[in-house]
């Protein structure tokens, strides 16, 4: 249960951002980010950059509170809780230094990090259904 | 026919797919409303990120019974 919880979290965010990236849905097809203002003096490589960065996060914020919430209802336990939050913990942090990367504008930069915080939500979403 | 326990688990699947999907759908919505409120492209990035760490702080907050 706390492992599908999870996939699914990471799937939400490897969907979201996977969408973003290669401009087409899978078979959920969530809200796109991309469409919400974007900062107006940034360029059309930041905007997509932004996006994906904003992708992400959003992916992320859906993940901790479907923890909160499973936690809560007693459906995941104190341990699994814990490494899962460690997880995504790692991916904020590669989130917010894509981010920063961004904001001192290097666009290259922050778009090599962003996609690579993609892959390994892929890596670690194909790691997860492996354990199920 | 589908085993019990096998069924038991896509349709466990399929409420989780809808509670996580339901929760990003409800963070986009939020962020939505900023924008139509007439937040920058500048606020709605920062208020994104303010809403990871209030779920985060939520998430670990939680305690397993």
């Amino acid at each position: 249960m706390k492992r599908i919880a999870i996939v699914l979290a990471l799937w939400i965010v490897l969907v979201g951002a996977g969408s973003y990236l290669s401009g087409c849905a899978g078979t959920f097809k969530p809200t796109p980010i991309a469409e919400l203002k974007m900062p107006a003096s940034m360029s059309e490589a930041g905007k997509y950059v932004q996006g994906l960065i904003r992708e992400i996060n959003v992916g992320i914020t859906a993940a901790y509170l479907t923890i909160a919430t499973d936690v809560e209802e007693g459906t995941m336990s104190a341990e699994d809780q814990t490494s899962y939050l460690t997880q995504l913990g790692d991916f904020e942090k590669k989130a917010d230094a894509a981010q920063a990367a961004l904001n001192l504008g290097n666009i290259a930069d922050a778009k090599t990090q962003a996609e690579a915080l993609n892959k390994l939500v892929l890596a670690l979403q194909k790691k997860a259904k492996e354990h199920k | 026919m589908i085993p019990a326990p096998v069924l038991w688990k896509l349709l466990d699947a399929g409420l989780l797919l809808l509670e996580v999907g339901l929760s990003r759908e409800a963070v986009v919505a939020k962020v939505k409303e900023q924008e139509e409120a007439g937040a920058t492209g500048e606020q709605i990035t920062a208020f994104i990120v303010k809403m990871r760490e209030d779920a985060k702080a939520k998430a670990f907050a939680a305690k397993a019974k």
